[in-house]
C-alpha cells in the first residue's frame, strides 16, 4: 500500500532556509512516498490524475463547495471508491477558480486488491458492534460497506456501523469476513471530555500549564477547553512508528501524549501543547480568527518524530528535516523535531516556532502563498511576523524580535531577526533580494522573507533601514496588535498564491485604510516602512 | 445545707410579656406565702440549690474573617469571605450551689444558632495562563453557626426583698463554635475564559472549643416558695481558631451578650 499526501503546500521548516540541507526533499529511508506538489508542474500532474481516476471510478465527486473567502473560486470534494464501495478516510479536494485547478490536497490509497462480498451481513455487523460496546448500546442507521485502510498496508473489508449508548458514540468496523470488531472510534470526543488543567516544565525550564483531558487514570495532552482541539502525539524517537506514520498518515490514541500525575515533564510535549493554545489565544483574541480555517479545525502536534539520541545514525538531510528543524505538515499536522542537541533544542521549545508553523496553516487555509519565490517569501514573512506577535502577545516579559531564539543552541543564538536581519547574513532591503528563480531555499523564500519582516517591525517599532536610511516613526510597540491586524489582513484576505512583494505593500496599506483610514498614522507607518525597505 | 433553685422559661417577646406579669403579681399562692416564710430577705436562705432555663437572644457577637488561598488551576486564588452576623436565639440552663454566707457556685450552659450569610470575593486563574486573575464576587447564603458555652461560676447572691434578688456571677467559660465556612468556590466560565462569574460556594462545617470567661447577673422574682420569674443578662468571650483543611486557621470570637428570662426553681 502507498499512502500519498498531496499538495503539502507548506511542508517546509523555519530552519529550511539556513540549512541548505533542508533544501532537499525528506530522505528516502524515512519518507518514501511523501509527496510535496508545491509547483505548478507537479500540480497539473496530480490534476491530471484525479481526472483519470474520476472516469475509471476511482474517485466520486460527493460535493462542490463554494470559497467562502474568495468567492470565484469552488472546491470539489471528492470520495475514493474500490469497485463501487467508499474507501473509508480516501478523499481529494481540488480548488478550481474559472475551471482552472489552482491545487490538490488529499489522501489516497493505493494498491487496494480485496473481495468485496461480504460474508457476514449488515444485521450481523450491527450485532456484533452492538455487543461490544456493552450494555445499553443500539446501532443508528444503516451499516456502510467500505474499504477500511489499516496499519502495516492492509486493507479491511469492513461495515461500518454507528453504535449510540449512554453518554457515547462510536464508530465501529467490523470485518466483513470475520465479523470482528477492527476499530471503533468514538464520535463524541468533546462531549465526553473531562477537562483538567496540568503543570508542566518547559524545554527551557519554563512553567507551563496543560489543557488536559482526564481519562481512566491517565491525563492526556488533548486540548479540550479550546473551541478547536489540540492534540500532542509522541512517537518516542520511533523510527518504526515514525515511517509507519508517513507512509499510512494515521495516528492511534496510543500516540497521544500522557501523564498518569498530571505534572508534565517532558518539555518538548509540554512546550508543544500549552504554545498551540496559545497560538489559538492570539488568533481568537487579537485577529478573531477561530483557528487555522477560522472554523476550528482540530491541531495535532507530533514531538520526538525521531530521537535526539540517534541523530549520528541519520543523514544530514533527515537530521535537518526531521530532527533540527520543525514542519507544517498541512491538514492541522505539526512536527516537531527533537534538535540535536548541539546545534538545536527540541523545536517546540520556541513559541515563536510554534507559531510560525501553525500561521503556514492559516495560509494554507487562506492565501495560499505558493512557497517559491517572492510569493514563498511572503509566505515565509508572514510567518515570522506572526510568530513574533504571538511571542509579544503570550511571553511579553522575554519577548523579541529574533525568531527561534529559546532553541538555538549555537552562535549568534537565534535563527532570524526581525528587527536587524543583516546581524545573521538576512537582507534588510530590496536591493538584497537574491536567489529568485533558483532551486537554493525555493528560490530565497526564507532568505527574501527578512525584507518583508524587517518593514514589519519598523512599521511596528521604529528605526532607521540600514541600507536605505529611511527612518521609520513606527506605530509604538503598544500598538502591535494594530499592525499585526493590518498585516494579517492583507495576508489572509487579499494577497493570492502567487503574489509578489509589491502586492503585500499594496494590501497592508488598503488594509490599514480600511481599518484605521487613508490619513492615519497606521497608514502612513506602514508606507514609509516599505519605502525604507525599498518595495515601492 | 438547704437547695433553693430558680427555673425561668421565655422567649425574647415572652420576656418582654414576664417583666409585664412581674409588674401584676398573680394571687399569692400558698407555696409563696410559704417561701417568704422560710426565706429571709437577705442571703441563700431555705433554699439552696437554684435552677433556672431561659430563652432569650446573644448579641454582640463577632463573625470570622475569612482569607483563604485556593488551588485552582494549578495556581493560587485568593479568597476572601465576610460573614454576615445576626443575634441568634439562645437557650440557656443553669444550677447554683449555695456554698457559705452569699456565695454560691453554679454552672450554667448556654445555647445559640443563627443562620447569616457571607459575602464572598475571589481571583480566579485563568486556566491557560499564570498571574491572570479573574474577579468574582458573589453571596453564600444561608451558613449555619452553633455556639454551646459551659459557665463554670462563683456566685455571690444580693437580696432586695423577700421576692427578688440578684446573683451576680463570674468565672471560665468553655466555648464551642460549630460553623459553616466557604471553602471553595463555583463558578462559570466560556473561552477565552477573560473573566469568570460567581455561581455558588461550596462549604465545609468545622467546629473548634477554646477557654474564656464570664460575668453575669441573674434576676429572680419569686411567686411561690419554689417557683419564680427571672431575666439572666451574661457577657461571655472566648476567641477561637476555626480549623479549614489546608489553610490557615480562621480567628473568631465567640459569645457576647447574652440576655434571656424565663423560669427559677428554687430547693
Ligand atoms: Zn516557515
Amino acid at each position: 500500500m502507498k499512502w500519498r499526501v498531496l499538495a503539502l503546500l507548506t511542508a517546509v521548516g523555519v530552519l529550511a532556509g539556513v540549512h541548505p540541507s533542508a533544501q532537499t526533499p525528506p530522505a528516502p529511508a524515512v519518507a518514501q512516498s511523501m509527496a510535496v506538489a508545491t509547483t505548478r508542474q507537479s500540480l497539473g500532474t496530480w490534476d491530471a490524475r484525479v481526472d483519470t481516476m474520476l472516469s475509471n471510478g476511482q474517485l466520486d465527486l460527493s460535493r462542490i463547495q463554494r470559497d467562502t473567502v474568495l468567492p470565484s473560486r469552488e472546491h470539489e470534494r471528492l470520495n475514493q471508491t474500490y469497485r463501487g464501495l467508499p474507501v473509508f478516510g480516501g478523499q481529494i479536494v481540488r480548488q478550481v477558480a474559472n475551471g482552472t485547478v489552482v491545487s490538490v490536497f488529499g489522501r489516497y490509497f493505493t494498491g487496494i486488491d480485496i473481495g468485496t462480498q461480504p460474508a457476514i451481513t449488515a444485521a450481523a455487523a450491527s450485532k456484533a458492534a452492538v455487543a461490544a460496546q456493552g450494555a445499553n448500546a443500539v446501532a443508528s442507521g444503516d451499516p456502510v460497506l467500505g474499504v477500511l485502510p489499516m496499519a502495516g498496508s492492509r486493507y479491511v473489508l469492513a461495515w461500518q456501523v454507528e453504535v449510540r449508548s449512554p453518554w457515547d458514540i462510536e464508530q465501529y468496523y467490523v470485518d466483513a469476513k470475520s465479523g470482528t470488531v477492527v476499530r471503533h472510534i468514538s464520535k463524541v470526543v468533546a462531549d465526553t471530555a473531562s477537562p483538567a488543567i496540568g503543570i508542566g516544565t518547559g524545554v527551557t525550564g519554563d512553567r507551563e500549564k496543560m489543557s488536559v483531558n482526564q481519562a481512566a487514570g491517565v491525563y492526556q495532552a488533548i486540548d479540550v477547553l479550546r473551541p478547536a482541539a489540540a492534540f500532542t502525539l509522541t512517537f518516542a524517537g520511533s523510527v518504526t512508528r515514525f515511517n509507519d506514520f508517513l507512509s499510512s498518515g494515521q495516528v492511534f490514541n496510543a500516540d497521544i501524549a500522557t501523564s498518569s500525575t498530571n505534572t508534565w515533564t517532558d518539555g518538548a510535549v509540554v512546550d508543544a501543547h500549552a504554545f498551540q493554545g496559545m497560538v489559538y489565544d492570539f488568533y481568537y483574541k487579537v485577529l478573531g480568527r477561530k483557528g487555522l480555517d477560522d472554523a476550528n479545525h482540530q491541531v495535532t502536534g507530533i514531538v520526538h518524530p525521531l530521537a535526539r539520541a540517534d541523530a549520528s545514525r541519520f543523514s544530514s538531510t533527515v537530521v535537518g528535516t526531521y530532527i533540527n528543524n520543525a514542519l507544517y505538515l498541512g491538514n492541522g499536522y505539526m512536527l516537531y523535531g527533537d534538535g540535536d542537541g548541539v546545534s538545536y533544542n527540541y523545536m517546540s521549545g520556541g513559541l515563536d516556532v510554534v507559531g510560525h508553523e501553525l500561521t503556514h496553516g492559516v495560509t494554507d487555509y487562506t492565501s495560499q502563498l505558493v512557497e517559491q519565490d517572492e510569493s514563498g517569501a511572503l509566505n515565509e514573512a508572514f510567518s515570522d511576523i506572526m510568530g513574533t506577535a504571538i511571542e509579544f502577545e503570550a511571553q511579553p516579559s522575554t519577548a523579541d524580535w529574533l525568531i527561534g531564539e529559546k532553541v538555538t543552541l549555537t552562535s549568534p543564538g537565534y535563527i532570524r531577526s526581525l528587527q536587524d536581519p543583516a546581524a545573521n547574513g538576512y537582507p534588510d532591503h530590496y536591493s538584497l533580494e537574491k536567489y529568485i528563480g533558483t532551486d537554493y531555499d525555493n528560490g530565497g523564500v526564507h532568505y527574501n522573507s527578512t525584507i518583508v519582516s524587517h518593514a514589519f517591525y519598523l512599521a511596528v517599532h521604529g528605526g532607521t533601514d540600514r541600507v536605505s536610511g529611511i527612518t521609520v516613526q513606527g506605530v509604538g510597540m503598544a500598538k502591535l496588535d494594530e499592525m499585526a491586524k493590518i498585516f494579517y489582513r492583507a495576508w489572509a484576505f487579499m494577497l493570492t498564491s502567487n503574489a509578489q512583494f509589491i502586492d503585500a505593500r499594496n494590501a497592508t496599506l488598503q488594509a490599514a485604510s480600511d481599518l484605521y483610514g487613508a490619513g492615519s498614522n497606521e497608514y502612513t507607518q506602514v508606507q514609509q516602512a516599505w519605502n525604507a525597505v525599498g518595495v515601492q | 445545707m438547704r437547695v433553693r433553685a430558680i427555673v425561668s422559661a421565655c422567649c425574647a417577646v415572652a420576656f418582654c410579656a414576664a417583666g409585664a406579669a412581674a409588674q401584676t403579681p398573680p394571687a399569692a399562692p400558698p407555696a409563696a406565702s410559704t417561701a417568704r416564710a422560710a426565706a429571709p430577705a437577705a442571703g441563700w436562705g431555705a433554699d439552696t440549690v437554684r435552677l433556672s432555663v431561659d430563652i432569650g437572644v446573644q448579641g454582640g457577637g463577632s463573625a470570622p474573617s475569612q482569607s483563604s488561598t485556593l488551588q485552582i488551576y494549578q495556581e493560587s486564588a485568593p479568597l476572601n469571605v465576610s460573614y454576615g452576623t445576626k443575634s441568634p436565639l439562645l437557650l440557656e440552663g443553669g444550677l447554683g450551689v449555695h456554698v457559705h454566707g452569699r456565695f454560691g457556685v453554679g454552672v450554667a450552659i448556654s445555647y445559640a444558632r443563627s443562620k447569616t450569610d457571607a459575602s464572598v470575593q475571589a481571583q480566579i486563574p485563568n486556566p491557560f495562563y499564570f498571574g491572570q486573575l479573574r474577579p468574582i464576587t458573589g453571596t453564600a447564603s444561608a451558613l449555619q453557626r452553633t455556639e454551646v458555652g459551659t459557665h463554670i461560676d462563683a456566685l455571690y447572691l444580693v437580696p432586695v426583698n423577700d421576692r427578688f434578688d440578684v446573683m451576680l456571677s463570674g468565672g471560665p467559660s468553655i466555648l464551642y463554635v460549630q460553623q459553616d465556612l466557604v471553602s471553595s468556590v463555583n463558578f462559570s466560565e466560556s473561552y477565552p475564559y477573560d473573566t469568570a462569574a460567581y455561581t455558588s460556594a461550596g462549604l465545609t462545617r468545622v467546629s473548634k472549643s477554646g477557654i474564656g470567661f464570664n460575668v453575669g447577673a441573674d434576676f429572680s422574682w419569686r411567686i411561690t416558695k419554689t417557683i419564680g420569674f427571672g431575666g439572666l443578662v451574661r457577657f461571655t468571650r472566648a476567641t477561637l481558631s476555626l480549623p479549614l483543611s489546608g489553610q490557615p486557621s480562621i480567628s473568631t470570637q465567640a459569645g457576647g451578650v447574652q440576655a434571656g428570662a424565663g423560669i427559677r426553681l428554687l430547693f
